[in-house]
């Protein structure tokens, strides 16, 4: 029961979860400045932001309904963090025996989808823009992500010959046993259309359409300030880091796992999630520019759903 | 005692149709009180006959004590077994719960005693029609059932289209009913019987085209009263006419018929759930009644139009689960049967109550809704995220065995098209939560109060009903589906029980290591909820003091200097992005649903043919 109750409070619960999400936004921003030759924030700037945001009085418009204006962030933050512990952060997941990938990829979806609901409440015309490209932006991505983790979930059942194995915590302990999945050739196309997934789903340039600061002010968070601003701010971060952990959990759980003990091993995890960060997110926003909404379907339907269904038909006819 | 209990339940409603429709003149009271009892008496009833069900006897009965003949059925007979009485709880309380929310929802309308002889013949004859162990009985109260369910959809005959709706549902309804007595003749010239058990018990000969032909005609016709696609264009015209308690009845339950005759046909009167060409043919039958029904959902624009097409898209659901074979699918077939009676019902009564106190179901109209009716709002948000599939309500748990159950046999394209048609359906339902409750209130709304409390009652009832569902799976899976399941892969049971012979064999079951657990992950949920909650509370006083909130009296959201009135929005072109890359499919699925008679009664002939001609090749 404490054990329970640690887990989900602190780690890899919600103080860990928050902690994450600044760090991941610290590194972000200081890596990606110096990207762009800036100076950067200091290191502590998130959570000044946090701070600042937190003490800040809500504006909120007469004709909303505050308490549910205010409860919505809540909700897609906390449904968020219980994402973490499905996940194998360096060690077996906590829940091993609910659920599996299917219920990660549609946790995944609630912060976007109460994203979405609090945009509509705002009554802002550049929040129904903004929800407007979020929702279409989930419709396209959906299903290249669902085909990689299916792929994934094929790939281990065949080689574990259980048919098709979606418990992640199987995966991880598969990997850990044989072989980290991105050695084998036949996902690579998954795993290719995983890093192209990842910043449209975390919501980055050159995806970030449903935010677009110089465009439509914000879009989705138009009228949120304050205490509820903070919470999306947060939310966002918290699932950067949820995705890339995903996506570090299903190609690299077998490599660098050391035999000293759990804390190196987490360790170790958050150094790849952030090393991957870097790289797929950071420096893909730093370097490119956004593009338009229909660009945006039209690119997701093509690319990353035709290297996820190749992926799929290479582990289907071929034998593990 | 026991056995008689199916007559009964079938007496009561026709009985008191009769009588009300003799007592035109009766006082509102006590006609309300009348349809209470002849609703709630055969409820009642069914709940008696759940105990011996559940110890595996099943109820046969035999109408003016008939009995067979040596092995020959001479009378007509009832059988109730466990899927029977599955759909007939289904049906019981689907129809009380619609009773009660008709009370004060038909209040401005005339005629009212007319609709509910008309209602309460609808009731009795889907109870005759789960209950009847009698091919040609099926499709005379089939027969009844269509015709009811026309008369009550052009009940508001002074609304624009419903008579159009009315004459769509009579020319397609009359081809798929004449498509079940082209069946039933044909089955009974080859098997000399219409006993469904006695049928049963023949082997089917697949390399006779008169039992192919029979075959194909039967899914069809059935199928009409299933909306799979392409048959399903009598049912938006005929939800978005008809009154709330009926669309909801028509979709939630009417609908659910028709697919109770196909497991019939499929699993006991064919036995063809075992040839991998029937499994082929009724799955693509499912995946195509998903995805055709979920992109028309996505294009309309009016509410009850579009939880139509959602209803042509669920039913796609459980048709693939149940066309897999296995009695996982199986399962998960059934519980999604149940899970979309609950919250279907739900969301048409939802719209019924916006109907009622707005006068409109047009989402480019209505606006604002959730502080009018906040009750309402609540209610229609639980049933479209079930309905979407959001953990943890019940769509979310049944869809996750339909994945599971279509990755297991392989059919891994499968699975990917039902992901992608539940992210569609949240798609929609956002539209819907968008214009119709949560932006800004249009002029029309501006005076409008929460549905009477006797029609959130059944909508409450309905919420509870989902949630409960979705929360305990497991339990539901035990208690309820697995006995049914386990009985559609053991005919053998059905036929002995109507023959007298004893038969002892239990049906399958499966178990599986990891399973969705609702609870612990609401659990962890609510207490990180609480977690948070700390911190803001924590905000109040101490290091993180937070400066409160400022409401914004002026009441106006930045429009960037546009005039408020022309910055609100409407869903017409929400999901435009989408709309434009798919220009070419969109635009080819609307015309073709052109709204013509004729091209739709032909789709259902050319269904016939294609059907027929796949089994003569297939099989």
């Amino acid at each position: 029961m404490l054990i329970y109750l640690f887990n989900v409070l602190i780690f890899p619960g919600l103080i860990f979860s928050l902690a994450m999400g600044l760090t991941v936004e610290a590194i972000d921003r200081k890596i990606g400045a110096r990207m762009q030759r800036r100076m950067g924030p200091p290191i502590l700037q998130p959570l000044y932001d946090l701070l600042k945001l937190w003490g800040k009085k809500m504006m909120i418009p007469s004709h909303i309904p505050r308490s549910l204006f205010s409860v919505i962030p809540m909700i897609g933050l906390a449904a968020l963090v219980t994402v973490l512990l499905f996940l194998p952060i360096g060690a077996k997941p906590v829940f091993t025996v609910t659920g599996g990938l299917l219920v990660i990829l549609y946790l995944i979806t609630i912060p976007g989808l109460m994203t979405i609901l609090g945009a509509s409440l705002s009554g802002s015309p550049y929040s129904s823009v903004g929800l407007s490209r979020e929702m279409v932006m989930l419709l396209s991505v959906e299903l290249p992500l669902a085909i990689n983790l299916l792929t994934v979930a094929i790939f281990v059942g065949k080689a574990m010959g259980t048919g098709i194995e979606l418990s992640l915590a199987q995966i991880y302990s598969f990997q850990i046993n044989h072989f980290a999945l991105f050695t084998d050739w036949r996902l690579w196309p998954a795993l290719f259309s995983f890093l192209l997934i990842l910043p449209a789903e975390a919501g980055y340039s050159p995806f970030d359409l449903a935010e677009a600061e110089t465009e439509i002010c914000e879009g989705v968070m138009a009228e949120y300030s304050g205490r509820n601003l903070a919470l999306f701010h947060l939310a966002h971060r918290i699932k950067t880091f949820v995705l890339i952990a995903l996506f570090v959990a299903l190609f690299f759980s077998g490599i660098l796992v050391s035999g000293y003990g759990l804390m190196v091993n987490i360790l170790i995890f958050l150094i790849k999630v952030l090393l991957m960060m870097l790289v797929f997110i950071t420096w893909v926003r730093t370097s490119t520019a956004r593009i338009k909404i229909e660009q945006a379907v039209r690119y997701f339907w093509t690319y990353p759903l035709g290297l996820s269904v190749a992926s799929l038909i290479l582990v289907w006819v071929t034998s593990v | 005692m026991k056995t008689e209990l199916p007559i009964y339940i079938i007496i009561i409603p026709f009985a008191a149709a009769f009588i009300l429709s003799c007592l035109a003149k009766l006082r509102p009271r006590y006609r309300k009180f009348l349809v209470l009892l002849a609703t709630g008496i055969p409820m009642a009833l069914t709940f008696f006959m759940l105990e011996p069900v559940r110890k595996g006897v099943i109820l046969s009965y035999w109408l003016g004590n008939w009995q067979p003949l040596n092995g020959w059925a001479i009378g007509i007979g009832m059988a109730v077994d466990p899927l029977s009485l599955f759909m007939a709880v289904i049906i019981g309380v689907s129809t009380f719960l619609s009773g009660v929310y008709s009370f004060r929802y038909l209040e401005n309308d005339h005629g009212v005693s007319k609709y509910y002889t008309l209602f309460l013949l609808l009731t009795g004859a889907m109870f005759a029609f789960v209950f009847s162990a009698d091919l040609f009985n099926m499709y005379v109260f089939l027969e009844v059932m269509t015709v009811a369910a026309i008369s009550l959809t052009i009940f508001r005959e002074h609304k624009s289209g419903a008579i159009e709706a009315g004459f769509k549902y009579l020319i397609t309804g009359t081809i798929g009913s004449s498509l079940v007595l082209l069946g039933v003749i044909l089955l009974y010239s080859a098997t000399g019987t219409l006993n469904l058990a006695q049928i049963g018990m023949k082997a089917a000969d697949w390399n006779h085209p008169v039992v192919i032909f029979a075959f194909a005609s039967l899914l069809t016709g059935f199928g009409v009263k299933g909306f799979l696609v392409p048959l399903h264009t009598w049912p938006p015209d005929a939800h978005m006419s008809a009154p709330s308690s009926i669309s909801m009845i028509l979709s939630g339950v009417l609908s659910k018929t028709g697919v109770y005759a196909l497991i019939r046909v499929l699993y006991f009167v064919f036995q063809a759930m075992h040839l991998p060409a029937v499994q082929m043919l009724v799955i693509v039958w499912g995946v195509l009644t998903m995805v055709v029904g979920v992109i028309m959902a996505l294009l309309q624009h009016d509410f009850k139009r579009l939880l139509a097409f959602h209803s042509v898209s669920q039913i796609g659901y459980i048709i693939t689960a149940l066309g897999l074979g296995t009695i996982f699918g199986a399962t998960a077939g059934l519980y999604h049967l149940l899970n979309h009676v609950l919250f279907k019902c739900l969301l048409f009564l939802a719209a019924g109550a916006v109907l009622y106190r707005t006068h409109t179901t047009n989402l480019s109209e209505l606006g604002g809704l959730v502080r009018k009716m906040p009750w309402t709002f609540t209610f229609f948000t639980v049933g479209a995220f079930s309905i979407s599939g959001i953990p943890p309500f019940n769509g979310f748990a049944s869809k996750w065995m339909i994945y599971k159950a279509t990755a297991a046999t392989g059919f891994y394209p499968v699975t990917m098209i039902a992901i992608l048609v539940s992210t569609l359906t949240l798609a929609s339902f956002v539209k819907v939560l968008y214009s119709a409750f949560l932006r800004k209130p249009t002029a029309l709304v501006a005076n409008i109060s929460e549905a009477p409390f006797s029609m959130l009652l059944p909508m409450g009832l309905l919420s509870v009903g989902c949630i409960i569902t979705g929360l305990f799976p497991e339990a539901v899976i035990e208690k309820v589906l697995s006995p049914v399941a386990g009985s559609l892969f053991v005919p053998g049971q059905y036929y002995a029980a109507l023959f007298g012979h004893s038969f002892l064999n239990i049906g399958p079951t499966f178990s599986l290591p990891v399973f969705w657990q609702p609870l612990v992950w609401l659990l962890t949920f609510f207490l990180i909820l609480v977690g948070l909650l700390f911190f803001v509370k924590l905000s109040k006083a101490g290091p993180l003091k937070s400066a409160g909130s400022l409401s914004n009296e002026s009441g106006t959201v930045f429009t960037g200097g546009e005039s408020a009135a022309n910055s609100n929005p409407g869903a017409d072109d929400l999901y435009w992005g989408l709309k434009h890359v798919f220009a070419p499919l969109f635009n080819w699925l609307r015309k073709a649903h052109s709204g013509v008679i004729n091209d739709y009664a032909g789709w259902i002939v050319w269904t016939v043919v294609i059907v027929n001609l796949y089994l003569l090749i297939a099989l």
